[in-house]
This record gives structure tokens, sequence and C-alpha cells, in this order.
């Protein structure tokens, strides 16, 4: 018994441990220097979904460690869930923009019917400010680039 | 009466898991002092897919008044620097747009969901690509800190009478509840064209908006010289001409003056993102967008 009742204080206080004290890395990558401050010295750089041990936050920031280092990142790049997946919207009849990946056209056809209730005359008679343009809205949601484009993009030279 | 050894282990396991039961709470307690300024995601996909749907609304709204300026080059000019900024943004999960408006007002918008627009005006009041940055960080921040999403309470879930959001979405609900639905669309397309957010609101996003432009590799201070410079503009100061002309473009919505700047000030200081030698990138953005 007295090894069960070991076990037990071991799991619940692992679990505490972990449900309080871990953060996840929300953007792309993500800067932890010295100290709180951007002209701080660089500690590390963690990427996205990376799991780090908060131990502190102060103002904007929370001082974590992760990996071998320890160091400050702004507290806007973490949160206390590992980040989620992409979350589509259901354009239905609006038409919708292309769905580019296999999740994304799951996502899409589970949810196909889910635009009956937004029927454009609907919205009309709905809404006072019915001047709706939802053509420009897909095309605004076409023009689309990749991460690979974005860092092609700014690793440009300044000038 | 004795004690079993089973009914002593279950007694122990109840003391066990009632003390374990307080330090979770004072661990949670303690956490959540601790952790006040780390986002708490107590948005489950739901909320998140209410978000999106009320947001594209507003976008179709926005769309409505102010129509798209018809130039790929420059979509997808500022489509790039938008998404180098949501991707150094903590909101992975939402798939961010950008768009510039045909539109002669000095103004930019953002809604829930993650529609971003910028007018022409705007752009033909900017410098270089740090500045044109600097407005979208602060749009994106709106969407980061759910401004509206709190302000109107978007949630999946939501029960307003006899609605749920989520009903209205998926096409489940009643009359009654679509109409109070696009309602608070109209609501909150109000809030972006006539109400602007309130201060707290604005600086916050300003705030924000510093640390993503940091993080993302464009001069932080960008966003300073560019409210500087369409302050002067609306109230006609710095050698800029006044806004008593018709030509000249109106700002509108986003609060400016001395309570912004100095709050900016203070901000660029304390996280220490003065003088961090960070690009602008002003021939790329006379390249892209030509003040025609």
């Amino acid at each position: 018994m007295k090894t069960s009742i070991c076990a037990l204080v071991l799991l619940f206080s692992a679990a505490t441990v972990h449900a309080a004290d871990t953060v996840y890395v929300q953007s792309s990558k993500a800067k932890i220097f010295a100290n709180p401050s951007f002209q701080g010295q660089l500690v590390a750089t963690a990427n996205k979904g990376d799991a780090l041990t908060l131990l502190e936050t102060s103002d904007q920031w929370v001082k974590v460690s992760y990996q071998q280092h320890t160091g400050w990142i702004a507290s806007l790049l973490v949160n206390r869930k590992p980040p989620q997946d992409k979350i589509t919207v259901i354009k239905g009849q609006d038409g919708g923009a292309p769905q580019d990946d296999a999740r994304r056209r799951a996502s899409s056809s589970a949810s196909a019917a889910a635009a009956r209730g937004l029927r454009q005359d609907e919205r009309a008679r709905a809404s006072d400010q019915s001047q709706t343009n939802y053509p420009a809205v897909e095309k605004m949601e076409r023009t689309q680039v990749n991460e690979k484009d974005v860092e092609t993009f700014m690793q440009a030279p300044a000038k | 009466m004795t004690s079993s050894p089973n009914k002593i282990f279950v007694t122990l396991l109840l003391l066990l898991s009632t003390l374990c039961g307080a330090t979770n709470v004072v661990a949670e307690q303690d956490f959540r002092r601790r952790a006040h300024a780390i986002n708490s995601n107590e948005f489950e996909t739901g909320d998140i897919q209410a978000e999106v749907a009320f947001g594209r609304e507003i976008a179709a709204r926005i769309l409505g008044r102010e129509p798209l300026r018809d130039e790929a080059e420059l979509a997808r000019y500022v489509t790039l620097i938008g998404q180098a900024l949501a991707l150094n943004s903590g909101r992975s999960e939402l798939s961010f747009y950008f768009a510039v408006l045909d539109s002669e007002q000095v103004n930019a918008y953002s809604t829930p969901g993650g529609y971003i627009f910028v007018t022409r005006g705007a752009l033909k009041q900017m410098r270089d690509e740090a500045e044109l940055a600097s407005v979208l960080a602060h749009e994106i921040a709106h969407v980061q800190l759910r401004h509206i999403v709190n302000t109107m309470h978007i949630r999946g879930k939501e029960t307003s009478g006899v609605m749920t959001w989520m009903s209205v979405i998926t096409g489940g609900s009643a009359d009654t509840a679509k109409v109070a639905f696009f309602q608070a669309v109209d609501q909150a397309t109000n809030l972006l064209f006539k109400e602007g957010f309130n201060i707290r609101d604005e600086l916050a996003a300003d705030r924000v908006a510093l640390m993503l432009l940091a993080n993302t590799g464009y001069d932080p201070e960008a966003l300073s010289r560019f409210l500087t410079r369409i302050d002067a503009v609306e109230h006609g100061s710095a050698g800029v001409p006044p806004a008593a002309t018709p030509e000249q473009p109106k700002v509108r919505t986003h609060p400016s003056g001395v309570e912004r700047m100095t709050a900016l000030t203070t901000a660029l200081r304390a996280q220490g993102l003065t003088d961090l030698n960070l690009p602008r990138r002003s021939e790329r953005f006379t390249s892209y967008a030509t003040h025609d």
C-alpha cells in the first residue's frame, strides 16, 4: 500500500507541475532574451509548439526555461495551450476561398451544409446595412502566400 | 469497530485527493498570479469559428462601402508584409487576409477572425515599409487581443435569448436569431466606421503592435512616425497642409494625440524598442506603393 500511496503522490504532483508551469510558443519563431527587453542579449530562439517552463512574469514578458537556456520571451507569443490547427470559416453559398490542403477540404466538406442560414437574401433582410460585397471578400481570400514566400520576402536585402 | 486495510487506503486516497486538490488550488492561484500576462486560451474551436464567421460578415460590409484596390501586385505585397507579422503573432489558428481599399481616407480596419484592410489614402501618407507594417501590426493586434470579440461577446455557444451564434452559422436557427446575429454584425461595423475602439483598446493595440514589429524585424518606431505625420495632417501642424481643404484626406476612427504618443514613447522605452536599428525598407515600399 505504501507503494500505491507514493505512486499516487507522484502522480498528483507531476500533474500539478505540468498543468501550472508549461507554456507553448504560438508564433513561427520566438526569441528569448537575457532580460525582458528587445535590447537584451539573445539567448535562444524557440519554434512554434515548443514547450517552455514558466518561471516568472513581468509586464509584457515572461521568464522561461527552454532546453538548457533561461530567459525572457514576449508574453504575446506564448499560450497555456499548444497552438491550434488553422480554423477555417464556412463560406458555403458565397463560393468561399480555395482550400489548399486536404485538411481544409475535409473541414470544409464536413460543414458543407453549414451556410444554409447565411444566404445572401436572408442577410439582406436581417441587416440594416445590407450593402455587402462577398465576391470582393473571396477575391481578398484568394491572395495567399505561403511561409516560404514570406521567409524569402523578409530575407531580401533591407534598403 | 475495526478498519480494514482497504478502508484505510480509501480514506488516505480521499485525504490525498483533498490535499492535492487544495495544493492544485493554491498552485492554480499562484500560477494565475504569475501568469496574468499570458494568453489564457479559454476559447474553443466553436468560439473561433463564430469569430471568423462574424468577422467575415463585417469584411463583406466594409467591402460593400469601400471597393478593393484592383492591383494584384500591391495586394500581394501588402499580404506578404501582413503574413510576416501574422506568423509572429500569437494567433496561429487564424488565416489572416490583407487588402488595400480604394479610398482616399486615411484609415485601416480589422475584423475579428483576421480580415485586415488599409486604405490607399493611408498608403499615400507612409514613407516606408516599416510604417505600412506598423499599421498592419496595429490592426493584427486588435484581432490578437480580441477587442471586438470581447466587446460583442462573440462565442460559439453564446446564448442570447433563443439563439446561439453557432446555430445561426450552421443554419439551424430561427429568423429571430438570424436577425440578432446580423444586428450584432451591424453594431460591430458601426464600431469600426463611426465610433472606433476606445482609447484603452487602441493603446493596448499599439503596445502589441510594437512587439509584433520588433519580433518580425521591422523598426518599431515606425508607428510613432506614421501617427505623428497623420496627426499633423489632421491638425495642420508640422508644416503639413491642414485638413480643411476638400482634397485633404480625412483621418477617421483612430484616435491620435498627445496621450497616444506619450504612451507609445513610454512603451518603446520600457520594452527596449528604441534604437534597435531594424529595417525600414523604403525602396521596396516605393516600388510597390507608388503614389499615383
